[in-house]
């Protein structure tokens, strides 16, 4: 092990001259495998966003219960005492008319006017319920509308229940499509690279024997194979990410920022895509040419 | 050093390479293989070094019963045996200093020691001066000779040539065998497989002949 270590400049360079010696089949692998990748981290990019979108949504979302105006403070009480209670729920915030009334200016904006000289009390007031982030799921909000439905002072509940729940199918489908689309591109990144290993092997099979004939290890014959894979995902997977950050920066952003406003802010993933895109290049790599020389060194001693 | 007992071996194709085949090669002993060709010498020596494997019988190495080596212990046995095979076996694509140096960077030597080494070799089979030549263009014995070179960078305590002067005019041949005869006053056992009587004659070694994969002749 310690001599592996130790023999890894070697290993390196092998590789390196390997993948000059072969630059036209090394340059086509590290192609695809760099659309492959820039297909990938699309992917993660429209996952990451679908999500963040998501949550957002979430979290304007609430349960509101309506009271009715003539509720008592003992019942507002029971009410609170038995909404903290539920499951996932983070606070409870009471709006009173006033409250309502100005919020709702605020929300009709320049038309605010319309509500000229009217009081709040036509507002009921009510309670907002907030969930706890990550338990902001449709069960729980459905068994605390069940449940308050029918206590006294409540006048009606509502929810953005059926938006939610598209949402989560939205969601769920998202994830779906990017898995299996991730894992088909993946195979595929493996499959180039362990090809073009493969095609080496082939030309160095001369030298492989060789190799054995004066006692190399397994090991050491492969690692230098191993390494041109890995080297060729780590470095599509750079090239992906350049190839991302640039249409990004320079192309979606400018004009997503004038599409979506202030409201929404698309992200790239920054370090987090890097490593990402190059330690998935690197690892798919791994297996791709692992595979190969495995296959090949099972051939003949 | 070497022991065979009763070893048979067939190829796929054709008949028996060896059969019956029972010797023994002592620590820092020379030997001589000779017989006429196909008799069956390039095989022996590759069961020794592990090349091929035999149908019946057994063959120690160095007290070692290397007919039932598994394969992650191979290695460890041929870095003990230097081989210059019959067809050289060099690396077209690497120069002659390469063509050794990759065989000492395959085991693991680092990089100055075994710079270091293929120097002393190569001076030693004075080929230094053409060490950046590529084999397609070295002279047939100026290739044996890099494989002899090859086959003794590590200091092995065994030694396997197949013939080894095969390329060679009768003065570069006695040079290489006088070279072998050093190698083996430094406690290293050397197997050579030659037709070349004269060469035997100059040794004045041990010599075993070989006919149709039998013993015909052994002192
Ligand atoms: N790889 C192989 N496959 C099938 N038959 C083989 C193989 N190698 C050798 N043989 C056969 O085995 C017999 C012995 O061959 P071997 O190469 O050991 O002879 P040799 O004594 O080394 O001959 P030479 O002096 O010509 O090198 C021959 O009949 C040969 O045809
Ligand atoms: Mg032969």
């Amino acid at each position: 092990m310690i001599r592996w270590l130790q023999c890894f400049p070697y290993f390196l360079r092998e590789a390196l001259k390997d993948l000059r010696e072969n630059a036209g089949g090394a340059a086509i692998a590290l192609g695809t495998t760099t659309i492959s990748l820039i297909f990938l981290g699309a992917l993660w990019i429209v996952q990451l966003n679908v999500t963040i979108l998501v949550e957002s949504w979430r979290e304007r979302f609430q349960l509101t219960i309506f009271l009715g105006v003539q509720a008592t403070a003992g019942q507002k009480e029971a009410l609170r005492k038995a909404v903290l209670a539920g499951a996932g729920v983070e606070r409870v915030e009471e709006v009173d008319s006033e409250e309502a009334l100005r919020e709702m200016k605020n929300w009709l904006g320049q038309d605010a006017d319309l509500l000229q000289g009217l009081d709040g009390s036509f507002l009921p007031p009510s309670f907002r319920v907030i969930f706890r982030p990550g338990q902001r799921d449709l069960s729980h909000v459905e068994r605390l509308m069940a449940q308050v439905r029918t206590m006294p002072g409540v006048e009606r509940t509502r929810s953005d229940i059926l938006w939610l729940r598209r949402l989560e199918g939205v969601i769920r489908f998202v994830a779906l499509a990017v898995w299996t689309l991730s894992f088909l591109l993946s195979l595929g990144v493996v499959f180039i690279i362990g090809n073009t290993i493969r095609l080496t092997l082939f030309a160095r099979r001369e030298d492989i024997a060789i190799m054995h004939l004066v006692g190399a290890t397994d090991l050491f014959i492969k690692t230098p194979y191993v390494t041109e894979g890995v080297l060729c995902g780590a470095g599509g997977g750079l090239l992906a990410f350049g190839v991302l950050w640039g249409v990004f920066h320079g192309l979606f952003q400018p004009i997503a920022g004038s599409v979506t406003g202030a409201d929404f802010a698309i992200q790239a993933g920054g370090w987090r895509l890097i490593l990402g895109l190059a330690g998935a290049g690197a690892a798919l790599g791994f297996i791709g040419s692992a595979v190969s020389v495995r296959h090949f060194l099972r051939g003949g001693r | 050093m070497i022991r065979l007992i009763g070893v048979w071996k067939r190829y796929e194709e054709g008949g028996f390479a060896l059969q019956e085949m029972n010797l023994h090669i002592p620590r820092g002993e020379f030997i001589f293989i000779t017989g006429p060709s196909g008799a069956g010498k390039t095989t022996l020596l590759s069961l020794i070094y592990g090349a091929e494997s035999v149908d019946r019988g057994q063959i120690f190495i160095a007290g070692r019963n290397i007919t039932r080596l598994l394969r992650k212990d191979l290695p460890h046995l041929r870095r003990g045996i230097g081989v210059v095979f019959q067809d050289f076996k060099l690396l077209p694509r690497r120069t002659v200093f390469d063509n050794i140096a990759f065989c000492q960077r395959a085991i693991g030597v680092p990089a100055r020691e075994a710079r270091r080494r293929v120097y002393a070799v190569l001076k030693l089979v004075g080929l230094a001066a053409k060490r950046n030549t590529f084999p397609r263009f070295l002279s047939g014995g100026e290739q044996q000779r890099v494989a002899i070179a090859r086959a003794l960078v590590n200091r092995p305590p065994l030694l396997i040539a197949d013939e080894p002067t095969g390329n060679l005019d009768q003065t570069m041949a006695r040079e290489v065998m006088d070279l072998f005869r050093a190698i083996n006053r430094m406690a290293t056992t050397v197997v050579v497989a030659t037709h070349d009587h004269s060469l035997v004659e100059y040794m004045a070694k041990r010599a075993m002949r070989l006919e149709n994969g039998r013993i015909s002749d052994g002192r």
